[in-house]
């Protein structure tokens, strides 16, 4: 199928890859690096940055704090978003489909737009700023990932097996908990492990909305200012960026289990 | 002695909106019968399946099982037990897990739970097949899973939604024997649905025949084939050649009629026929008329000219125009080691008896 028309688009592919990836190998990279100074040419290979890490007690606070958020915001998005797949490919109600854009509508709405209007309905109405208003935040833009990942994985879900389970004198919630639970499993876990990480590395909501406590994120973005501590920041930068493309990969495998087990294919990811 | 009634409909209707799938049923099932449901896609025989089950309540009517109201009864209190048209095996559990599903309830000992699995997959020639995956099984393994799965549950009724429509021709009719043979093993009521004529003739005790949320005719396959009751079931099962006629002389368990193409006729029954009816139609199976070569026109012979034949190995169907009738005559013949096919065009004598023509509405 190779031929030589395709040269063009395979070097555009490979350029527009490097494009995207290679100025992130660099945090990796330079995080390694013997130097102060983020710039060529290396002065040579060290691990100092990431012992440094071990001993900055703000950046465990921090750490801390995103894995609370994190946590917390992972379970409570994809529970909302069990329910909400479940209803959107189970049943037909009025206004459906606008309520399903309305769910998606974070994706594309501007982050900093969202975080200004959470900032003001939650002094106004004395919530106040804390964690528990960064993970409702990240709960909002965790919706929109959960509800794709599990609706994928609802819509497989023959609707006979359930009445199965009934015929065969089980009752709604067992039903629940015998076959329709197992089956979605996969997608769960990854409908977990998605928000989970998003939760993990967003900046603006959490900026916004952290209040004393600061996330990851936040701490990170707080050291920038100190030109001394930037190699170390990248040495998190790509401990991070590791940990959220495992999570990520193991994401993608789970849903795509979850998709074979019901019978469909395509992805979101 | 009469066998009781496990399940009685009684003006059952379910109507979707503007569209009546079910219009005034009425349906007696007797106990330890294998009763079919036979109809056209659309006709309603599915709903009433799902009505039986559960699943679905009447618009109007009631459901007796057992003589007791259903209404307001779900699926999982009703002593039915489904076979799913795509059997809805449950992928995440193995075979030995789906046929013990339903007996979570009951509480049973590992070893009475295990021993009754076995048996169940024994009754249907799966044995030793427990700790195999739902993935694994062939089209007719999940079958017999479903079977198991909804045996094991010891129902009242077990309800068969199109159960065969998923396999090849061979395994299909190896199927139709082998239900027909557990149904009596077990002697539990069987409900078929089905749109195959073979299928609902070769299993059943009874068939209802249904049309358009109507039952048109409930009866044995003996029955049905030999006097349907309309023109619709007549032409739903089997091949049916109808030929008007015209009412000369009418009496008692006798007609006598002119009939387009065939002549004088006298046909003794009156099944079907208003006593004022002047146009009746009347039917006739293509393999009760017998075909000759030559002309000798006659009494219950007609002479007429063969436009096609068509070979079909154990038959050949021969078309046969007939002078005063527009449409060609369809005549089956069994064919002998000898036999020759006619050759289109060839004058034929057509031969029927009388005793064959039956009288439609």
């Amino acid at each position: 199928m190779i031929s030589s028309r395709n040269y063009g688009i395979t070097a555009f592919a490979f350029i527009y890859l490097g494009f995207l990836y290679l100025p992130i190998l660099f945090l990796p990279l330079f995080s390694f690096n013997d130097g102060v100074i983020v710039a060529f040419p290396i002065k040579g290979f060290s691990t100092r940055w990431y012992s440094t890490l071990m001993s900055i007690e703000a950046l465990h606070d921090a750490l801390w704090n995103s894995l609370r958020v994190a946590v917390s915001t992972s379970i409570l998005a994809t529970i909302l978003g069990v329910f909400g797949a479940r209803a959107f490919t189970r049943y037909r109600f009025p206004g459906r489909t606008a309520l399903t854009s309305f769910v998606m509508v974070p994706l594309v709405l501007p982050e900093i737009i969202v975080a200004i209007s959470l900032l003001i309905v939650l002094i106004k109405s004395g919530v106040g700023l804390s964690l528990v208003s960064v993970t409702l935040g990240h709960v909002l833009l965790c919706m929109p990932f959960a509800m794709a990942v599990l609706i994928s994985s609802f819509e497989g879900l023959d609707q006979s097996l359930e009445e199965a389970s009934f015929d065969l004198g089980e009752s709604a919630a067992w039903t629940f908990w015998r076959v329709i639970l197992p089956i979605v499993a996969p997608g769960i876990i990854a409908s977990l492990l998605i928000t989970f990480t998003i939760s993990l590395d967003e900046f603006i909501v959490a900026f916004f909305l952290a209040g004393t406590d600061p996330t990851l994120p936040v701490y990170i973005w707080s050291q920038l200012r100190f030109a001394a501590r930037l190699p170390s920041v990248l040495a998190l930068g790509s401990i991070m960026l590791f940990a959220s493309f495992i999570l990520l990969w193991l994401a993608e495998m789970l849903r795509r289990k979850s998709q074979a087990r019901s019978g469909r294919s395509g992805g979101i990811i | 002695m009469t066998v009781p009634n496990i399940i009685e409909i009684n003006g059952v209707s379910r109507h979707f909106g503007p569209v009546r799938a079910l219009d005034g049923v009425d349906m007696q099932i007797r106990e330890g019968e294998f009763f079919s449901l036979l109809g056209p896609s659309g006709c309603g025989k599915t709903t009433l399946l799902r009505l039986i089950a559960g699943f679905d309540d009447p618009t109007a009517g009631e459901v007796l099982i057992a003589g007791e109201a259903m209404t307001g009864v779900p699926a999982n209190l009703r002593p039915t037990n489904m076979v799913f048209q795509n059997y809805a095996i449950f992928p995440h559990l193995n075979v030995g897990r789906n046929v013990a599903y339903g007996l979570r309830k009951l509480r049973l000992a590992p070893d009475e739970l295990k021993s009754r699995v076995s048996s169940a997959l024994e009754m249907v020639d799966l044995t030793g097949l427990e700790d195999r995956g739902a993935e694994e099984l062939s089209g007719g393994q999940r079958q017999r899973v479903a079977l198991a799965r909804a045996l094991i549950m010891r129902p009242k009724v077990l309800l068969l939604d199109e159960p065969l429509s998923a396999l090849d021709k061979k395994l299909r009719e190896q199927m139709q024997i082998e239900l027909r043979r557990l149904q009596r093993s077990v002697g539990i009521t069987f409900i078929l649905v089905t749109h195959d004529q073979h299928e609902a003739l070769t299993m059943s005790d009874r068939i209802a025949v249904m049309f358009e949320g109507k039952v048109d005719q409930i009866a044995s396959p003996n029955e049905l084939y030999e006097r349907p009751a309309s023109r619709a079931v007549a032409g739903f099962i089997g091949g049916m050649n109808f030929i008007d006629a015209a009412v000369k002389k009418k009496t008692a368990n006798q007609i006598t009629a002119e009939a387009a193409g065939l002549g004088t006729v006298v046909v003794a029954s009156e099944d079907n026929v208003s006593d004022d009816a002047s146009e009746i139609v009347l039917g006739i199976r293509p393999e009760r008329l017998s075909i000759s070569t030559g002309k000798k026109a006659g009494k219950n012979r007609v002479v007429g000219t063969i436009s096609d034949a068509a070979f079909f190995g154990e038959v050949t169907h021969y078309y046969v125009d007939l002078p005063g009738r527009q449409e060609p005559l369809a005549v089956s013949v069994s064919n002998s080691a000898e036999h020759e096919t006619l050759p289109a065009g060839a004058k034929v004598t057509i031969g029927f008896d009388p005793k064959s023509l039956v009288p439609l509405d």
